[in-house]
């Protein structure tokens, strides 16, 4: 039964609950876009704030974060300021890390997220693209087929789930597509542990290398152009099934990932 | 019920007279840019990123023209600012001040060719199509996420120098903030009325009939049983204001 203390935690925490957050949400949006070159210096904190229209003690605060966050360092001295890092090459023990602290409920529950997001706006998109939406997405989908290291992949991908929300017209299912790819497409693409890699993957078929926790670009590619393809053809319901299959299945291959993963340090 | 066709192109005017409002300042801004070329070209310099920095203010004094613009600028053709592939000179409103220091910001793209986040507007419409056709143009309405952020238009106007084409001045036009002039437009008009652009997007509507952003099966044409009178906004939008035969 849901008492009223329970109710209380339904309520999604205010968009406008900080500036600072909103201003790292922003930033690292933009990073996470490729808005940024890698080692881009930021601009002045008074310039940059009135930029933002935030206060500089808001900035500040959330410069602090996004250093935390790796996202941004600050070099003193006279070649001093603040700088964009987005490493050539993500993290990948670091990402690891962070789907070993997942629980698969937890996963699917991100999961769940993006079936409503990507199935809305694939069909939404199908509806209402521009012809310059379609050629960008056929041109993502090539992208990906062609990517051969671990961040091309990550930006292709994550692109092109946010250039289908872009051509769905929708302002808010681009920011939830944003925010779910900046939390799922860098685990998307991980590597499995070297023991699954050399053991049972090895073994694998190669279609069931998806399942298996491999990451299979050509596969992936194939789907988002079946996608592209049903949102050219304006047939929603096609892109909407299409889209939500793709998602299904990038959820049992993280699943088979974390499951795989050599050591369960859910609680750590 | 018939709505005039006198009715439906006064309409017409009035939206076509609104985005002549927004060509205006850009037109001011191509102009100012074709000419700092033209006088750097006449003194043997080469037209450096600082030396059309220069024109920030009448970028500037522009946006102040137009309180729909999120941002205004110029974007270069490939070698005409030191021999750079991509240049752009944008500035956009910060939402703090009106007039005073920080009201505007430079826009940061990546112009970087060997990156894959490369912003590459020399495959843009909105680029392409003054170049090629050497005609205004009105792209949109769209989601800009890499550069406002917005649901907005973004207008172009080509900018000229001795015939050569040296880039465009541009303008995002905001659609929370030019809805309502539409909106004032298309209310009195006595039917159902809908505009929509050459890609059969709705732009606007005086009825729940059609919601903007989606689009509409067919061009509205005057043989179409559906409308009563279908008139061309023009200003080289390719727009179209069709009013429905029967009321909504």
């Amino acid at each position: 039964m849901t008492d009223g203390r329970h109710a209380v935690s339904l309520i999604s925490p205010l968009a406008a609950a900080g500036r600072a957050d909103e201003v790292v949400q922003r930033v690292s949006q933009a990073i996470q876009l490729g808005l940024f070159v890698d080692g881009e210096q930021l601009p002045p904190e008074t310039d940059f704030a009135a930029q933002l229209g935030v206060s500089a003690m808001t900035l500040r605060e959330a410069l602090a974060t996004l250093r935390e966050q790796g996202l941004v360092e600050t070099r003193r001295g006279r070649t001093g300021g603040t700088f964009v890092r987005r490493p050539v090459s993500p993290p990948v023990g670091a990402l690891r890390d962070r789907l070993r602290t997942m629980t698969t409920s937890a996963l699917r529950d991100l999961a769940d997220e993006q079936f409503a997001v990507s199935g809305a706006a694939a069909k939404l998109a199908a509806a209402r693209a521009s012809s310059v939406s379609v050629r960008r997405l056929v041109m993502l989908a090539d992208q990906l087929a062609a990517a051969t290291s671990l961040a091309s992949r990550i930006r292709a991908d994550s692109r092109f789930h946010i250039e289908v929300a872009i051509a769905s017209q929708s302002e808010r299912l681009t920011r939830l597509e944003v925010s779910l790819q900046t939390q799922l497409a860098e685990l998307l693409w991980l590597p499995p542990d070297e023991l699954v890699s050399e053991t049972r993957l090895a073994d694998a078929p190669v279609h069931g290398r998806g399942a298996a926790g491999l990451p299979d670009p050509a596969a992936a590619a194939a789907e988002h152009r079946a996608i592209v393809s049903a949102i050219a053809a304006e047939n929603g319901d096609q892109a909407r099934l299409l889209a939500e299959r793709h998602v299904e299945r990038n959820l049992r291959r993280l699943t088979a990932l974390r499951l795989a993963m050599s050591s369960d340090l859910g609680t750590r | 019920m018939r709505v005039t066709p006198d009715v439906l192109a006064e309409a017409g005017g009035r939206i076509r007279a609104v985005l002549d409002g927004v060509f205006g300042p850009l037109a001011v801004v191509g102009t100012a840019f074709a000419t700092r070329r033209r006088s750097c070209r006449a003194a043997g310099d080469e037209l450096t990123p600082d030396r059309l920095s220069g024109l920030r203010e009448i970028i500037w004094r522009q946006l102040g023209e137009l309180p729909a613009a999120d941002g205004a600028g110029i974007v270069a053709a490939p070698g005409v600012v030191a021999g750079l592939d991509r240049h752009l000179e944008w500035w956009q409103r910060t939402g703090s001040g009106e007039g005073g220091p920080g009201t505007y910001a430079r826009i940061r793209l990546n112009l970087d060719p060997e990156s894959i986040d490369l912003y590459d507007y020399l495959e843009m419409d909105w680029f392409t199509v003054p170049r090629r056709e050497g005609r205004r143009y009105v792209y949109g309405p769209y989601i800009d996420f890499s550069g406002a952020d917005r649901y907005v238009l973004t207008t172009t106007v080509p900018v000229l120098d001795d015939g050569e084409f040296i880039g465009v001045a541009g303008a995002d036009i905001r659609m929370s903030h030019l809805e309502p002039e539409l909106l004032a437009i298309l209310r009195p008009v006595p039917l159902p009325a809908v505009l929509v652009t050459a890609e059969r997007r709705v732009v606007a509507a005086n009825t729940a009939r059609w919601i903007a952003g989606t689009r509409v099966p067919r061009l509205p044409d005057v043989a179409d049983r559906e409308f009563s009178a279908v008139t061309e906004v023009g200003a080289d939008s390719g727009w179209r204001l069709a009013a429905a035969v029967t009321p909504a």
